[in-house]
Formats: C-alpha cells, sequence, structure tokens
C-alpha cells in the first residue's frame, strides 16, 4: 500500500483550518474593524483547502473570497457556510 | 532540461505543498521564500532564477508589487513569472498576463500536475 505523501501536510491543515475558523469569529465579532482579516483568512482558505482535498471548504471559502474581490460585503450566509464546513472537519 | 524556480508565497502550507509537488521532477532546483521582501532581498542579492512562481495575494508587499520591482532589476527584466491566485476569473488573468506574467496557475493547484503546468507555460512563453 502506498502511503499518502499529503497526509502529514493535510493534518497540518486541518489544525490550521480550526484556527483560521477561531480567528475568522473573532474578526466577524468585531464589525468592519475586521473585514480585512476575514478577507485574508477566506483567501488563504480558498488556495489551501482544494490542494488537501476539502471541496466543500474551498468552494465555501471561494464564495466569500470572491465577495470581497467584487468590492462587496461578506454575505453572511456564505461565511456561516464556510465557517460550517469547517466545523466538520 | 534542469530549471532553477523560486517559489514566493506566504502560507507556510502552500509553500511545502508546492515543495513536494515541484520535487516531483528531479529537474526543478526550488528556492521557497516567505514573502515578497524577502524574495526581493535574495533577487538584489544575486539569485537568479530561471522562473519565478509568485502568489498574488500576501500581505505588505503583494506579487504585483514584486513583479513590477523586478522589472527594474537588472538581469531580471525577463525573467518569466508565473502568478497562482484563487481570484483567476478571465479578467483577472488578462490583468497578470498584461502586468508581464507568462501566464497564470489557479489555486487550488493538483500537486500531481503543478510541475508539468509550469513547465508547459514556460514552453509556451519561448516559443
Amino acid at each position: 500500500m502506498t502511503a499518502d505523501p499529503l497526509a502529514r501536510l493535510r493534518g497540518q491543515f486541518r489544525k490550521k483550518a480550526h484556527e483560521d475558523a477561531a480567528a475568522m469569529r473573532r474578526a466577524l465579532g468585531q464589525g468592519a474593524l475586521g473585514l480585512q482579516q476575514v478577507e485574508h483568512l477566506a483567501h488563504s482558505l480558498a488556495g489551501a483547502a482544494g490542494v488537501f482535498g476539502y471541496v466543500e471548504i474551498s468552494t465555501a471559502a471561494l464564495a466569500v473570497d470572491s465577495r470581497f474581490a467584487g468590492g462587496q460585503a461578506p454575505d453572511e450566509d456564505e461565511v456561516a457556510a464556510l465557517l460550517a464546513a469547517i466545523d466538520r472537519i | 532540461m534542469p530549471i532553477t524556480l523560486m517559489h514566493i508565497d506566504d502560507e507556510p502550507d502552500i509553500r511545502e505543498v508546492a515543495a513536494m509537488a515541484l520535487e516531483l521532477d528531479p529537474e526543478i532546483s526550488l528556492t521557497s521564500v516567505a514573502s515578497g521582501e524577502a524574495a526581493l532581498a535574495q533577487l538584489s542579492a544575486g539569485a537568479r532564477p530561471d522562473v519565478i512562481l509568485l502568489d498574488v495575494m500576501m500581505p505588505r508587499l503583494d506579487g504585483p508589487g514584486v513583479l513590477s520591482a523586478l522589472r527594474r532589476m537588472e538581469g531580471l527584466d525577463e525573467t518569466p513569472v508565473i502568478f497562482m491566485t484563487a481570484r483567476a476569473q478571465s479578467g483577472e488573468v488578462d490583468r497578470f498576463k498584461a502586468l508581464g506574467a507568462i501566464g497564470v496557475i489557479t489555486k487550488p493547484f493538483d500537486p500531481m500536475t503543478l510541475a508539468g503546468q509550469v513547465r508547459d507555460l514556460l514552453a509556451e512563453a519561448r516559443e
């Protein structure tokens, strides 16, 4: 049987994703002041999650990131979907 | 053909998985750098990679800022640069190419094909 070369990194990613979710919840609690951090975290997750096979997180993060890219405020439901997807791993 | 590649990304997990992916190609010699500032410091000190793989969105100095700076540095004005981004809508890709990038690799990337994507973009740019 071939060992998964990404297993260790995937574990690191899961840990970091939960830390990112906690940081995102704190940033959301800061209102407008926390939006830049929410954008940074969502963008980072959009890029990394898919690399490690977490498609649901990647898709949800990309939806949040796309709002920022379009100059819009984040959609509450999309942010909630991202946090819920992270909570499930 | 052997190539030297500088990968610039502020995300440690992305740098690590990209290194793992690029090392699948034994002819790629990789330098990973954690920020645009650190990359420019290495390039100013004489580093001359064959190609630069450059994250777009980084704190302080972003990818386009790095590209703009290195185009003003002697010996780096024609170094091929490939952007990596999660925001790769067609308009954005056109904008990155207009800045002088030879191509864009979308995040999330497939670790198994990353080295091939880099080689393909380099080959296209050299045609």
